[in-house]
């Protein structure tokens, strides 16, 4: 008789509204003094920043490889 | 041991409580974990935000209560090595906490547990058959998809590439955040409140506003 494998239950995911809570709000619930808070701010936006100049240049770069690739095909 | 009698708490709408262990193996999971609830709009808790004064299982009770879902991760339930060689208890401890206050409580507590392979917990803790076992495979991004699985948003459902980013932007933001708190490890409690702060700024741009 065939071994029976364990099954994965059937999932109810659990519905949640979504929306976020303002910034000022979340760092008076975790003490988090509003300096301290901008410091914060400033450094996610320097990291997004960072991030998308990133993306552009292998965006372009590769951009860039794809073009050569036609004009050297033809 | 005496009980220490009911905690009357009532929890907060929007609280998680993650119960994982607190090493340094763990942390890319823990900064997954921060990255993928405040990018549903929830506020991660932990039990290394408890400050000293009462008793340590007090606290954790209380901070159970206190939380509307909590997500268990047993993938670190092994053996420590380091003699004496003994089993990882609290992670099992505080889900079987959270299951007995969930049963007294039902529609004020939810519970998930995650595994780095659900055959595992199944094997480890038949007790789970029949419960949702979310297997995030021991990598960070198996984290974000499983919270992924397990949280439906009204609001928005964040999509993988946007849970992804604000991880990466926690993860980027961790050496920073620790040199400036003078900190050695991410599991400090000022540590952890700084990345909920900058995960749910991340997750404001990368995912949308409210």
């Amino acid at each position: 008789m065939q071994k029976r494998q364990p099954t994965l239950p059937k999932r109810q995911p659990i519905v949640v509204s979504g929306k976020f809570m303002p910034s000022d709000e979340l760092a008076q619930m975790l003490g988090i003094s509003s300096r301290r808070a901008k410091e914060l701010d400033r450094m996610v936006e320097e990291i997004q920043r960072q991030d998308a100049l990133r993306l552009a240049k292998k965006s372009a770069s590769r951009k860039r490889h794809n073009g050569r690739s036609r004009s050297s095909g033809r | 041991m005496a009980a220490a009698g009911p905690v009357a708490v009532e929890p907060q709408s929007g609280a998680v409580f993650l119960n994982f262990p607190y090493d340094r193996q763990f942390v890319p999971l823990y900064l997954a974990y921060i990255a993928g609830v405040c990018s549903f709009g929830l506020t991660p808790r932990v039990a290394l935000e408890l400050p000293g004064g009462a008793r340590r299982l007090d606290r954790i009770v209380e901070l159970i209560l206190g939380c509307r879902y909590s997500f268990h991760d047993l993938s670190r339930v092994e053996l420590d090595l380091r003699r004496p060689g003994t089993p990882r208890m609290n992670m099992p401890f505080e889900l079987g906490l959270t299951v007995m206050a969930s049963y007294h409580n039902p529609k004020h507590h939810t519970w998930c547990v995650f595994e780095k392979d659900y055959r595992r917990a199944l094997k480890s803790l038949g007790d789970l058959a029949g419960s949702d076992v979310y297997s995030h495979d021991g990598r960070p991004a198996g984290v974000l998809r499983e919270i992924a699985n397990a949280l439906v948003a009204e609001h928005r459902q964040p999509e993988m590439r946007q849970l992804l980013a604000v991880y990466h932007d926690v993860e980027t933001g961790v050496p920073t955040v620790l040199k400036k708190r003078g900190a050695k490890s991410c599991f400090e409690a000022a540590v952890f409140r700084d990345l909920v702060y900058t995960a749910q700024k991340a997750a404001t741009t990368r995912v949308g506003t409210a």
